[in-house]
């Protein structure tokens, strides 16, 4: 990808009176956005974000994204999932009637033990997985504040082509180093295409 | 040691053109080569000569797990070079060429194991029971074996054995490594490009049939060493362990170069980063299919099928049983999921030491009980009086065979294959940065 064009930006300029929400400014290709996550990056904000149609690779370095936590959630319920899967087999098949404690049910199969362990691994495997799916999906969903009802980035019209071909950074209004001035200038030294004024 | 890693990952790699300053050749360590395959005849040639009390039955076994071992190693290699030209890889060009020459000294293993042939053919030494049916094998176990001679028979086992090598020589050595060779000085260009579509093309039935060589090659190695016993699954649990020594073989040999200053710029933390990352998902495919196999007998519970393990889970056998569990699966599972591991060179060399110790363990596990199985001899001291001496000595033959063999391919050739039309690509390779 070339960079050798110079880019023209077009700046809108925020209105008289009304809220404002936050900066979009669009990109036309990877390199320019990874170059401008970075210089937002080292700027110091930390309530914004990069927007692509696909996944970027190295994006979350220039965006100084930390590492994740959603691996300790797998971790424990993969381990909660094995013993589930240890305790039900225990249960149902192990454990006989004592007095008024209801308990499992014994089954005699092809001379087998009533508990062995070989037995019982394939199902403790299949609930460790079971278990650990769950975990990173609605993990991760969790950790990215997931379901999102409305962002402002929704304000926009030219933030459909997010789907397309353009890129975008969003800075909001509510980042503790926001400011309408210093971020706008900070935002037009970068190489987008578009800098939007997103308000309410 | 962080602050070396991050600064490494910022790094966006060397050009081709530094590569070939990197110091891409083996030099003056090409001389162990011939050194090695030198003291491997006489390491042999001690061990048979000092093993001659039980017709050298003791040391066939020792040979044959050793050199099982090794060999495992180098089928890895090709098992791994054909597979990144199928997947057109570009991050493991950089380090493609050590596999290459595993996979070009691969044939060399044959040599090493004309003693095995040789043995087989003359039928002195009672080690693969199928070879004298008519004495070695009693009683209703002698009819089961017969019907499996059209296959079990020494004429046959050294057809296989010459097909298995031939092959090993076409795709390793005259498909792989010369084309790979051949691009090192060879100007950009179609003919260059038309050699790389070559070796895609021919890796994808390479793979297919290396497969099915490698699976019957441990069938006749190690499992007629017992002629009743049969598992479909052992194909795959000898490919399983091949990977995780191959890996743990690459983590050790890049880490060795590079201490000799070799290739220093070249590969990255990114490169090792991979291997832990497949070490680990050996680690954990050998888990699960040593235990597929396992589970699936235990179920079934047929005499012919449990006494494999039988023998494995009793008497003086149990704990090397228990280091398979643990020591080769669960304990590295739990080390080589960290990622803060698998990119920590130090730790990561250590994890690799400790599978290949495993992983030959894991060939004596499969080979020895055999013996005792055959001889009716009960140790009855632990694991310690399983172990033999010869076992050490064919370690040391086999190993030196082994690493003369991949030195001598080396050669003067480069250590990385610096014409690759992807080289560039795979010196700027970078896992996803965190």
């Amino acid at each position: 990808m070339s960079q050798t064009e110079a880019k023209t930006m077009t700046i809108e300029e925020p209105t008289e009176g009304r809220k404002l929400l936050g900066y979009l400014l669009e990109f036309d290709n990877v390199d320019d956005l990874t170059h401008g996550a970075e210089k937002v990056r080292d700027a110091g904000y930390s309530n914004w974000d990069c927007h692509t149609p696909f996944p970027v690779h190295g994006l979350d370095h220039a965006m100084g994204a930390k590492p994740s936590h959603v691996q300790w959630i797998v971790l424990a319920c993969g381990f909660t999932g094995l013993l589930t899967g240890l305790f039900i087999q225990w249960w149902m098949n192990a454990v006989v009637h004592q007095g008024n404690v209801v308990t499992g049910y014994q089954y005699f199969i092809s001379g087998k033990p009533f508990w062995s362990v070989p037995a019982n691994i394939p199902v403790m495997f299949e609930l460790t997985i079971l278990f650990s799916a769950f975990a990173s999906f609605f993990g991760m969903l969790g950790v990215n504040r997931l379901p999102q009802y409305n962002h402002f980035t929704m304000y926009s019209e030219r933030f459909g082509q997010v789907t397309d071909d353009k890129f975008f950074i969003s800075i909001s209004s509510e980042d503790p180093k926001f400011d309408v001035g210093k971020t706008r200038d900070m935002l037009s030294g970068l190489k987008g295409t578009y800098l939007e004024v997103l308000e309410d | 040691m962080e602050a070396t890693v991050s600064a490494m990952a910022h790094s966006h790699g060397i050009t081709p053109e530094q590569l070939r300053k990197d110091n891409p050749f083996m030099g003056e360590l090409a001389k162990i080569g011939p050194i090695a395959l030198v003291v491997a005849v006489v390491l042999f040639a001690i061990g048979y000569l000092m093993s001659g009390a039980d017709e050298h039955q003791r040391f066939f076994f020792s040979y044959i797990h050793n050199y099982v071992f090794f060999t495992s190693i180098s089928i890895g290699a090709l098992l791994f070079t054909l597979v990144n030209h199928v997947a057109r890889a570009s991050w493991s060009v950089v380090i493609r060429r050590i596999p290459e020459f595993f996979a070009g000294s691969l044939w060399m293993m044959g040599i090493a194991g004309l003693p095995i042939l040789i043995m087989v053919l003359t039928g002195k030494v009672e080690v693969y029971e199928w070879v004298n049916i008519g004495s070695w094998i009693h009683g209703a176990e002698q009819q089961i074996v017969q019907n499996k001679e059209a296959y079990l028979n020494t004429t046959f086992f050294a057809i296989r054995y010459f097909i298995y090598f031939a092959a090993f020589f076409l795709f390793g050595r005259a498909i792989l490594l010369n084309g790979s060779l051949k691009q090192d000085n060879q100007p950009d260009g179609d003919e260059k490009d038309r050699g790389t579509m070559r070796m895609w093309q021919l890796s994808a039935p390479g793979l297919v049939f290396s497969f099915l060589l490698m699976t019957f090659f441990a069938i006749d190695m190690i499992m007629s060493l017992d002629p009743i016993w049969f598992s479909t699954m052992f194909g795959v649990y000898y490919f399983a362990g091949a990977m995780i020594g191959f890996f743990s073989t690459m983590i050790l040999m890049f880490k060795w170069l590079q201490s000799t200053g070799r290739l220093k710029e070249a590969v990255t933390v990114e490169h090792y980063h991979d291997f832990g990352k497949f070490l680990f998902a050996f680690v954990f495919f050998w888990g699960y299919i040593a235990f597929s196999q396992y589970m699936l007998i235990w179920y079934a519970s047929i005499p012919e099928e449990t006494r494999w393990f039988h023998i494995r889970q009793n008497a003086d056998w149990t704990p090397l049983s228990w280091l398979m569990l643990f020591g080769h699966f669960a304990l590295p599972f739990a080390f080589f999921i960290s990622r803060y591991i698998k990119r920590h060179n130090g730790l990561l060399a250590v994890g690799a030491v400790w599978m290949l110790v495993l992983h030959w363990l894991d060939h004596f596990y499969q080979v020895v009980p055999e013996y005792q199985r055959i001889t009716g001899v009960q140790p009855g001291g632990g694991l310690g009086a399983a172990f033999d001496i010869s076992e050490i000595i064919c370690l040391l033959a086999i190993g030196c065979f082994w690493f003369g063999a991949f030195m001598v391919t080396a050669g003067k050739n480069p250590i990385a294959p610096l014409g690759d039309p992807q080289i560039a690509k795979s010196l700027k390779f970078d896992n996803v940065k965190v």
